[in-house]
């Protein structure tokens, strides 16, 4: 299957970016697991005529042999379906919707493993003050200024980052769409 | 101006037990709590009944005690108790020879026991290492022990005791070298009130060092801090022990719906005991050797950490405190200090409580003249008075068209006082969902148990104690409580309090599944 | 460490969102929800099984509680497995007929000229209400006189003449409900350049058997399949949803049984079909001056594996079709649940929403990938409903 955009969601307003680029003349691929409260931004998305893949995920990877960009994605529920585009998108969400995991002293990215910033050390992951705001609030993927992903600090030519599961809440969504659209 | 018999300091198990045996037998009873009951070693212990079986090697006469009053409190705590017996697994770097030793000792202290082959042990057990080249049953047990003070307090009260809580002894009052009474701060009006006893007794765990300052006598403790693990589910039935000289993290108990593992033991200064925090180092340790009595626990969810710290009395030089002799100190101050009126009860465990508060009682009684037979051996807590048949509840349930596992739960939590329960109406509200709590318990636990906070409502309840640690009901909570409490005003305030409280026991172990519901809890109510 | 037991309760964090997807909360109040029955209930049974609930009885497992979770918790298997576990079996004579397809499929397509008929009379539907428990009012499917077995071993020498070869497992509906998708299946099939072959020996998949708690009947029907589907050569294609999933999934994730062979070789037809239209492999001529306007419903089992795709891609592909994806809701039926007395109206009430946007549409036909909501469509809406197979097979050159 080729589409021109493939959005690996399940962060904030994944389908906003979907809809926007679909608008644009896009063809837009939304995979996400999970649902959002009284969220109909998808449903929308789906409405307009974009693709969804609800509630499913991306779990293999096929990438150039130089590591330098993706060849093409593989869903639990399509299987051996390749999914191809022109542009991936990576706005999976944060620790909640498992976009970013953890366990003691490592924080990662599942699906394409791109670079995350966080403290090696989890005793300094928290604040006492449950009201306060937290360090792993700032933890996330790391975007290029292209706002494309960094595996070991090397840019991938055709996969972007973007959304919620960008580091000290960075908000690139206006470059994102410039560079795509 | 009221004067009474004894006065006691420290609703921790000791204390609520003193105060239940002295107002079975007619005294005049004041029990002062500085924060609310269990908040120091009683709230923040392993949940275990101990058979003895650990002692009957290194301290067969702690384990002669743990034994017995492992029966007795079966039978008279036995809502409070769930009888879930225990392993002792011997590993093959631990050997046989320590645990034929174990065999003989056990025996001795009465402590029956059943030796188990591995695959016998794998078959009841299915996660316990399955290295394991021994493993022997012996009857250990958990026991809630919020509810087993909880109980002890009420049946204080029924029998006429006062008990006031948020209460800080400020000055112990002497005249003529006798300890005559004492001044607490009310620590929610602000206010200082005076009260008279002809005898104080400091229960009050490892703060009863402060207190015997206050009556101008030195006891030494060593504050010897304890860590624990709360596992999201109960990973076994019975209680898991490592058969071997008691060393760190060699103890699973199943608690209610929960695991417990622990513990630690590391001296602390007096300054740390009220601000204990949960070192990632603690928590490496607790895991790593825990793997050895279970090796899933290195994938199961981990939802809080905790940690207490143990009233060790200061007997000999060892460091960390573990081989201290846990054995029951009881000071009579007038016989060691010449301070007349005063009394220290502290070491012990909590499976000897109900032995400490008799030797307290006697000791009250003989100084008092008054000849009262102790009777908490054959009197049963509230709640444990008759079983109640799930059956009969289930019927019940179906009447209010209620779920069933609701009710039951609050039955396992309160036994016979369920009856005290009105399910009716909003009764039946389900208001926390991970341990099944309803708003008609929320009401009893508010009229009769005396419960001011969502924390104070959590002792009693359990509610916010499941994984989400609070996520799901921390408002409907507050705002229960708050309405039971006649001020719906007190909604915000409460619900933020208790946010902070969980919040600390979620930060040591603030990963994985842990630091996903970190990230929903702040999202819901942190920012 | 998280990436594994995706069915775990462990990782429930309580956000509630598969308790608002859930089709039962809406219309009962008696059932607790999914978030209660499954992940909460669990650490309770734990401790005791007699904190079971006979009120996860409600659960339809149309598992879309599980497609909402953000968490990856398999939210109906826990409540499945639960309800074989702990249930004590309730009318075990009627949920035992309901569930038995090739038993009753067997007798009354064999005396279908009688059963039909009969089947279909007022009083037969009225004794089989008040008797048996079964509905008088939900809609039966009607038993064809000739088995599609029976039809295939009179046309398996023409298939013969196909190099290439695909397997068919069938599944009880086709076989004595509706034999017309069997054979669309194998024109379709044929058009592509291959030949049709059934498997050895074939069983009802066992969905409706592990649903009403009949396990070792189930596992039975497991081992049948499962063997003959490690015998087949090449693919083992499907048309129905259920059968995809209880084949592929079900037979590992509930009854315990190592389904690998099923799911190498067992795949659905509409994705066995794209993969290769994608890859240039096949390539489908359409009818031309084709004027259809239609409306495509998920069943939830097929939202389950995501597979809704591929019937939406192909569907895409005919030109012609003016094709509506409904939002995904479910019908009702749940398999055998909504034949059941007592759940007639409860599974009226959940599939109403789903019938007022079929008829909002105006759409002239309904295309749905399952054989019950089928059924539950056509009951509750009067409009004609297609596999999508069959509408591809008649709408080829």
């Amino acid at each position: 299957m080729r589409a021109d955009v493939i959005i690996i969601g399940g962060g904030q307003q994944d389908a906003a970016l979907a809809t926007r680029l679909l608008e644009a003349g896009k063809k837009v691929l939304l995979i996400f697991e999970g649902r959002k409260s009284e969220d109909r931004s998808r449903e929308e998305f789906r409405a307009k005529g974009g693709s969804l893949l609800a509630g499913d995920k991306v779990c293999r990877v096929d990438w150039a042999e130089d590591g330098s960009r993706v060849e093409a994605i593989y869903t639990e529920g399509l299987e051996d379906t390749a999914l191809r585009a022109e542009a991936y998108v990576l706005c999976s969400g944060r620790f909640f919707i498992r976009g970013l995991l953890s366990e003691e002293d490592r924080v990662w990215e599942p699906v394409f493993g791109v670079d995350v910033k966080y403290l090696k050390d989890s005793s300094r992951w928290c604040d006492p003050d449950f009201f306060a705001p937290q360090p792993f609030d700032s933890f996330g993927v790391i975007p290029s200024e292209d706002c494309k992903a960094l595996k070991d600090g090397k840019e991938v030519e055709n996969l972007y980052v973007t959304g919620d599961i960008l580091c000290d809440g960075i908000d690139n969504t206006e470059e994102l769409c410039k560079r795509i659209i | 101006m009221k004067e009474f018999d004894v006065i006691i300091i420290g609703a921790g198990i000791t204390g609520a037990g003193t105060a239940r045996d002295c107002a079975l037998r007619g005294l005049k009873t004041l029990l002062i709590e500085r924060a609310d009951i269990a908040d120091g070693a009683s709230g923040r212990n392993h949940g275990l009944l101990h058979s003895g079986a650990r002692y009957a090697v290194g301290d067969p006469e702690s384990a002669c005690e743990c034994i017995k009053e492992n029966m007795i409190l079966r039978k008279v705590a036995s809502n409070c108790v769930e009888a879930t017996d225990g392993l002792f697994i011997s590993l093959p770097e631990d050997g046989l020879e320590y645990r034929d030793k174990f065999l003989k000792k056990c025996a001795e202290a009465g402590i029956h026991t059943q030796t188990l082959s591995p695959q016998k042990a794998l078959s009841l057990e299915p996660l316990v290492n399955p290295e394991l080249i021994s493993a022997v049953k012996v009857p250990d047990a958990s026991v809630d022990p919020f509810r087993l003070v909880s109980a002890n307090v009420l049946d204080a009260r029924l029998h006429g005791a006062e008990v006031l809580t948020q209460q800080e002894v400020t000055e112990i009052i002497k005249e003529d070298g006798r300890v005559k009474g004492l001044k607490v701060l009310d620590k929610s009006s602000g206010t200082v009130n005076t009260y008279y006893a002809h005898y104080i007794v400091n229960a009050a765990g490892i703060w009863g060092a402060k207190i015997a300052e206050m009556a101008g006598v030195h006891i030494g403790m060593l504050p010897a801090k304890g860590s624990l693990l709360v596992f999201d589910h109960r990973v076994t039935r019975m209680v898991i022990n490592r058969c071997r000289k008691p060393a760190n993290a060699d103890i699973l108990v199943p608690g209610d719906v929960v695991s417990v593992l622990g513990t630690t033991s590391d001296k602390v200064p007096f300054e740390q005991c009220d601000d204990m925090k949960v070192t990632k180092e603690e928590v490496d340790l607790l895991l790593r050797e825990g793997c050895k009595l279970v090796p899933s626990l290195a994938q199961t969810r981990i939802i809080r950490a905790y940690a207490g710290v143990r009233p060790l009395v200061a007997s000999d030089d060892d460091p960390s405190g573990r081989n201290v002799s846990r054995g029951i100190v009881l000071l009579d101050h007038l016989k060691r200090d010449g301070v007349d009126g005063f009394i220290s009860i502290t070491g012990g465990k909590l499976t000897s409580y109900r032995l400490m508060a008799e030797m307290t009682a006697d000791l009250l009684c003989s100084k008092l003249a008054i000849k009262a037979k102790c009777h908490t051996a054959d009197t049963p807590l509230p709640g444990s008075e008759k079983s109640v048949k799930f059956s009969s509840v289930v019927r019940k349930a179906r009447e209010m068209k209620m779920d069933t596992s609701v009710i039951e739960a609050a039955v396992s939590r309160h036994g016979s006082q369920v009856e005290a329960m009105d399910f009716s109406g909003k009764g039946s509200e389900l208001v926390c969902e991970c341990e099944k709590v309803c708003r008609a318990e929320i009401a009893y636990a508010v009229k009769v148990l005396g419960v001011k906070t969502l924390d104070d409502l959590r002792r009693r309840t359990r509610v916010g104690m499941g994984p989400c640690q609070s996520s799901y009901c921390v408002e409907k909570a507050a705002k229960a409580l708050a309405e039971e409490l006649g001020d719906t005003s007190l909604s915000e305030e409460l619900k933020k309090d208790y946010l902070q409280h969980r919040w600390k026991g979620i930060v040591p172990v603030c990963r994985a599944e842990q630091l996903a519901q970190a990230e929903y809890l702040r999202n819901k109510y942190g920012k | 460490m998280q990436e594994n037991n995706l069915t775990d309760f462990q990782q429930c964090l309580k956000c509630n969102i598969c308790t608002e997807v859930c089709p039962m909360m809406e219309v009962n109040p008696d059932y607790p929800g999914p978030k209660q029955a499954g992940p909460d209930g669990e650490r309770y049974r734990l401790k005791d099984p007699a904190f079971f609930d006979k009120s996860i009885k409600y659960c339809l497992n149309c598992k879309r509680c599980e497609v909402a979770c953000p968490s990856g918790v398999k939210v109906g298997d826990i409540i499945t497995r639960a309800k074989l576990r702990y249930a004590h079996p309730e009318h075990q004579l009627r949920n035992f007929a309901l569930s038995s397809t090739d038993l009753v499929g067997g007798l009354a397509s064999t005396f279908a000229p009688v059963a039909n008929p009969v089947l279909g009379l007022p009083l037969t539907r009225q004794v089989m209400d008040s008797v048996v428990g079964v509905s008088s009012k939900a809609n039966m499917p009607s038993y064809a006189e000739k088995r599609f077995e029976k039809w295939f071993s009179s046309i398996e020498e023409t298939q013969s003449r196909y190099e290439k070869k695909v397997n068919y497992f069938h599944g009880c509906y086709v076989n004595y409900n509706y034999p017309e998708l069997g054979q669309d299946f194998v024109k379709l099939m044929n058009a592509c350049g291959y030949g049709v072959r059934l498997l050895d020996k074939q069983k009802c998949c066992g969905v409706a058997m592990i649903a009403n708690g009949f396990v070792q009947q189930a596992k039975k029907a497991a081992r049948t399949n499962l063997a003959s589907i490690e015998k087949a050569e090449g693919p083992v294609l499907t048309t129905s949803s259920s059968c995809t999933l209880t084949l592929r999934e079900e037979y590992e994730g509930i009854l315990g049984q190592d389904c690998s062979a099923a799911k190498e070789k067992v795949c659905l037809a509409v994705k066995w079909l794209y993969d290769r239209i994608d890859r240039g492999e096949i390539r489908l001529a359409f009818k031309k001056g084709l004027k259809i306007k239609a409306v495509y419903h998920t069943p939830c089992h097929m939202q389950r594996m995501g597979t809704q795709f591929y019937t939406i891609e192909l569907l895409k592909l005919i030109p012609g079709l003016e094709l509506s994806v409904l939002e995904q809701k479910c019908c009702g039926i749940a398999g055998t649940f909504g034949f059941k007395k007592e759940n007639y109206e409860l599974s009226q009430k959940i599939g109403a929403s789903l019938f007022e946007d079929i008829r909002a549409s105006k759409a002239q036909m309904v295309i749905t990938d399952c054989e019950t909501c089928k059924w539950q469509i056509e009951g509750g809406t009067g409009m004609k409903v297609y596999n999508p197979i069959t509408l591809l097979a008649s709408v080829i050159e």
